[in-house]
């Protein structure tokens, strides 16, 4: 939202995680769950303000994809 | 001949390098980390990384690479386990694709900072042992700071502190108790003087001037009460 009337996760601009979902509509779920609404629940957001890394297979949820990306 | 510049800069009547030298090196270091790294410096957030004990890990076990058609499926599959119906068809990922207005998103996709409200573009999280190698070289920089002014390499407590706590082992526990105490109040304010003194205040970040102030009217308000104690 660009008209800044809603509060979104201040990280939402740095987010590892979005170049790896490719699919739009996934993507958007995610963020409209997470970023956008009760963003203290990301388990990335709790990482990052915790001052610890955040790995790139970490989802939201807590869940743990099983492998990076091969780059 | 004339006198080194070098000698000239460290020329004082304290065993300490001039304060102006000390700010610009610091100065160097917080902007340089900013500009070079795309980080801000924290030296307490740096040390709890070290110490974290699955960043090692991560370190020493890293993941497992995968293939991008592997990774899309597993995301699919995360996905809709974690939001079961309110997760946009498999097949038809995209349908509310077109409920992001075209300026969200930029070229990758990837919502824009004007989209993200004041988010800024953060670099990569320094890795475990760049961490350390960090920590470390904050010890060897004091210690060759120190070694260019003749000092000894050993802890010598100044006259306020041997009267208050002695010379022996209570001195090093009293250090021991401090440490924690910083640890925990970093931990509870989110930064310690690097990340909120110099690099949160340079910001003028509200919350960093706050506890920057704290720190340091704390210690002054401390060191006054100490001084009336042993008058």
């Amino acid at each position: 939202v660009a008209d800044g009337s809603k509060q979104h996760c201040t990280h939402v601009g740095s987010c590892e995680l979005f170049p790896l979902i490719s699919r739009p509509g996934f993507l958007r779920v995610w963020q409209v769950h997470y970023c956008e609404a009760d963003y203290a629940k990301c388990e990335r957001f709790k990482r990052a303000l915790a001052g610890k890394s955040i790995p790139i297979t970490l989802l939201p949820n807590g869940a743990e994809l099983s492998g990076a990306p091969t780059t | 001949m004339s006198t080194p510049l070098f000698a000239l800069v460290l020329s004082t009547t304290t065993p300490y390098w001039p304060f102006w030298v000390g700010g610009l090196a610091l100065a160097s270091v917080s902007v340089g980390t900013l500009v070079l790294l795309r980080r801000p410096l924290g030296v307490s957030g740096t040390l709890a990384r070290v110490l974290d004990r699955d960043e090692l890990r991560r370190e020493l076990r890293p993941p497992v690479q995968r293939s991008t058609a592997d990774l899309e499926a597993e995301l699919m599959a995360a996905t809709l386990a974690a939001f079961g119906a309110a997760t946009p068809d498999a097949a038809f990922g995209d349908a509310i694709e077109g409920e992001m207005s075209p300026s969200a998103v930029d070229a990758d996709g990837e919502p824009t900072t004007a989209a993200a409200g004041p988010a800024t573009r953060l670099g990569p999280r320094l890795s475990w042992s760049i961490s350390l190698l960090f920590l470390l070289g904050i010890v060897g920089g004091g210690a060759l700071a120190a070694a260019t002014t003749g000092r000894p390499l050993a802890f010598t407590p100044d006259e306020t502190y041997a009267a208050l706590f002695g010379t022996g082992w209570l001195s090093w526990f009293t250090l021991f108790v401090g440490g924690v105490l910083v640890g925990v109040g970093t931990q509870l304010s989110g930064g310690c003087t690097s990340g909120h003194g110099l690099v949160g205040c340079g910001m003028m970040r509200p919350g960093s001037l706050a506890a920057t102030a704290s720190f340091f009217g704390t210690g002054i308000l401390v060191s006054i009460l100490l001084s009336a104690v042993l008058r």
